[in-house]
């Protein structure tokens, strides 16, 4: 009966063709032990991860890969786009601000490589120390916020360079499994919950803690959703935790995206991690 | 190649087996040192079919169980033995060198 709930690890098709055959196997070799049980869930998981990136284990990474850098993106640019609006900015720094939502379009639209040099154009107007993560321009902090101020320029760092980067390792074309991946229409979702919530418009924990919990859900069905909440997670908890030093109220956000990180460790350690056969 | 697969070929070099028969193989002929997972052998088999190292061998049922036959394909005997080639030049690095007195003492 356990055995059996641990073929359920396997896609449909394959569970449909092999699992008796598996289960007598099983069977033979002395019944579903602990070890026995845990080889099972991982050779399925894996099993779907091969059948979803078309049996190879880079294109899942290079798209879960463009999955993270598009959410980051979204984060970036409405992050950045929000605090202008409400003070009214003049169009020019609008348009600086909204540069990540461009990129993000970009890579939806499957154009990657032209995507990289948005994120790279905003990096360079925040070296220049015109455009600020979350902030208005021009805006000064009270004497004991200054705290804040350094947290944010951190933020940018991030959430800048980190885009760009996943971006570079996800450069080929994308696999046309990629497109129908239902994952990707998260990212859209993850935007109107952004637009309702009002932190958003600072760190945005919660929305992120939200997907990578979701995607690590799904990542069991999908190896390239665990490559995406990793990478998604671990710069937002990078983030939130010293924040949370700063600011108690963030707690549970904090408890939700430092868990979100660890495991989604360990959803790709055992989807993705080496020890794969043959 | 990984030793999950190695010794999957190597199980199958006397002649086909089914599922728990390589497993029980390669335990024999690695003297009990290998315990092939069942997950792990049947991702193995997948990926050795994929590659035409292993072709499937029949099917019957026994005691109520059905049981896949698989056998080795001419480039899975080329192949397990090329890897055996490759151990034993690299052992042999090793073992041609004069021991340590430390590790002698």
């Amino acid at each position: 009966m356990i055995a059996r709930l641990a073929l359920l690890a396997y896609p449909p098709a394959y569970r449909r063709e092999r699992g008796a055959e598996i289960l007598a196997t099983l069977d033979e070799a002395g019944g579903a032990g602990a070890a026995e049980l845990w080889s099972l869930i991982r050779s399925g998981i894996r099993e779907r991860g091969v059948q979803a990136t078309g049996g190879s284990m880079a294109a899942a990474w290079r798209s879960g890969c463009r999955l993270a850098a598009l959410v980051l993106l979204l984060v970036t640019g409405f992050a950045n786009l929000q605090p202008q609006m409400r003070v009214g900015s003049s169009p020019r720094w609008m348009l600086a601000a909204a540069l990540p939502l461009g990129a993000a379009v970009l890579v939806c639209l499957g154009r990657h490589r032209l995507a990289l040099v948005l994120p790279a154009i905003s990096a360079a107007l925040f070296l220049h120390g015109s455009l600020f993560f979350g902030m208005q321009i021009g805006q000064s902090w009270p004497a004991d916020q200054q705290w804040f101020a350094s947290a944010y320029r951190v933020a940018d760092a991030i959430f800048l360079a980190l885009p760009a980067a996943l971006l570079a390792v996800g450069w080929s074309d994308p696999e046309p499994s990629e497109r129908r991946s239902l994952a990707w229409l998260l990212a859209p979702v993850l935007l109107a919950v952004m637009a309702l919530d009002y932190y958003a418009t600072t760190l945005a924990f919660w929305p992120l803690g939200a997907l990578v919990v979701v995607w690590l859900a799904f990542s069991l069905l999908d190896p390239r959703l665990g490559v995406a909440a990793f990478a998604t997670a671990t710069p937002t908890a990078l983030l939130v935790l010293p924040a949370a030093l700063a600011a108690p109220q963030y707690e549970y956000a904090v408890a939700l995206t430092a868990g979100a990180a660890v495991a989604a460790c360990g959803a790709l350690a055992c989807a993705l991690g080496p020890g794969r056969a043959a | 190649m990984t030793e999950p697969t190695y010794f999957t070929l190597a199980a199958l070099l006397d002649g086909s087996l089914h599922g728990y028969g390589i497993v029980r193989r390669a335990g024999e002929i690695s003297d009990g040192r290998v315990r092939l997972r069942v997950g792990t052998l049947y991702g193995a088999l997948e990926r050795l079919m994929e590659q035409g190292l292993i072709a499937a061998d029949g099917e019957e049922i026994v005691d109520g169980r059905a049981r896949r036959y698989y056998r080795l394909t001419d480039a899975g005997d080329a192949a397990v033995r090329a890897e055996a080639e490759r151990m034993r030049a690299a052992a042999a690095i090793v073992r041609r060198r004069p021991q340590t007195a430390e590790s002698t003492a």
